[in-house]
């Protein structure tokens, strides 16, 4: 039974939670705690308030599911439903806060951050030195860039512009935008980027 | 539109298939690509997301699917409380104005009338209790 839920769609859990069955919820619960866990944390920046966030927004997806429209659209649902819980908590923290602020680096037009085509200087560092190097620069982004680099571990650029609200061509500059961003404080921190494919 | 324009999709999986081997054929000629498709694999790799804490999962589930009998007996109950509680308020504010407007009426004068003639009456009566207590003493 556990693998039969295993093999069905999000629309087709949430559709069976809704007619009683209670472990199509959980087989929800397990397929997104981890990336929906790690999206909260890297916005909060806070243990605490994350775990809090976190059941914050199943509960909220319990209470509610019977308002979901299956158009296979629920991780967009599920990841806006706790991208506005992330805003309320800041927001109770400062009224005027906004993920979708923009630091000044992040106008800058790009060549400015990495000249295109510069060489980069090549030194092959640990894996997982330079996963860490790459977690840092990541969590090192502004709110707007940080967000889009994670999501695009979960979902793809078309549920990303679904759950954020924005343009495909927004979300693919400040996507790019934040992968150089990326690159340049690598090669700021380190003088290393990464090894080429040979 | 440059074929570099098209690596975030090709990376994220995304380019249409008609598109996808012009792109493949570039990064045969591109080494910029290359080094930022790597880039790309790296990061994903970097970024996987650690499992969530296992105690936060069970909350989820302690509050919601896995309720005990009287949590869920409790939860049921709750807005049967609140009607109960907004009853009681409407009768008590409902009460309270009816008795604010049917509240017995006086005459101030007539009261006015009654204590200056009964004044006399109880400073005779204080008067004589504190002269019986001068004598006690």
């Amino acid at each position: 039974m556990a693998n039969e839920r295993n093999a069905l769609t999000d629309d087709e859990l949430i559709g069976n939670f809704v007619r009683g069955d209670a472990l199509a919820f959980e087989e929800l619960v397990l397929r997104y705690k981890n990336s929906l866990y790690q999206y909260i944390l890297v916005m909060t920046g806070d243990e605490g308030a994350a775990g809090d966030v976190f059941q914050e927004v199943f509960l909220s997806v319990y209470k509610s599911a019977q308002k979901y429209q299956p158009q296979g659209k629920f991780k967009a649902w599920l990841f806006r439903l706790a991208r506005n819980r992330v805003l309320n908590y800041f927001r109770d923290k400062d009224p005027l806060f906004s993920l979708d602020q923009t630091d000044e680096e992040g106008k800058e037009p790009l060549h400015e951050i990495l000249p295109s085509g510069e060489e980069l200087p090549l030194q092959t560092l640990e894996r997982a030195e330079l996963a860490e190097e790459i977690r840092k620069a990541a969590l090192a982004l502004p709110p707007k860039q940080r967000e889009m680099v994670y999501l695009r571990q979960y979902m793809s650029f078309k549920d990303i512009a679904q759950t954020l609200d924005l343009p495909l061509g927004t979300v693919l500059a400040t996507s790019h935008r934040a992968i150089k961003k990326m690159q340049a404080m690598l090669l700021k921190n380190r003088e290393v980027v990464y090894e080429t494919v040979r | 539109m440059k074929p570099c324009d098209n690596l975030m999709l090709y990376a994220q999986g995304e380019l249409p298939e008609a598109d996808r081997e012009t792109f493949r054929r570039h990064l045969q000629n591109c080494a910029h690509c290359r080094a930022e498709l790597k880039f790309l694999q790296l990061e994903q790799e970097a970024l996987v997301a650690p499992a969530a804490p296992a105690h936060l999962v069970e909350a989820v589930f302690a509050k919601t699917t896995r309720q005990s009998a009287f949590q869920r007996y409790k939860a049921a109950l709750k807005p049967l409380w609140s009607g109960v509680f907004m009853a009681v308020l409407a009768v008590g504010l409902f009460t309270g104005g009816w008795m604010l407007e049917h509240r017995p009426g006086y005459d101030s004068q007539e009261i006015i009338a009654y204590m200056a003639e009964n004044l006399d009456e109880e400073y005779q009566t204080f008067a004589s209790d504190l002269a019986q207590l001068e004598a006690d003493f």
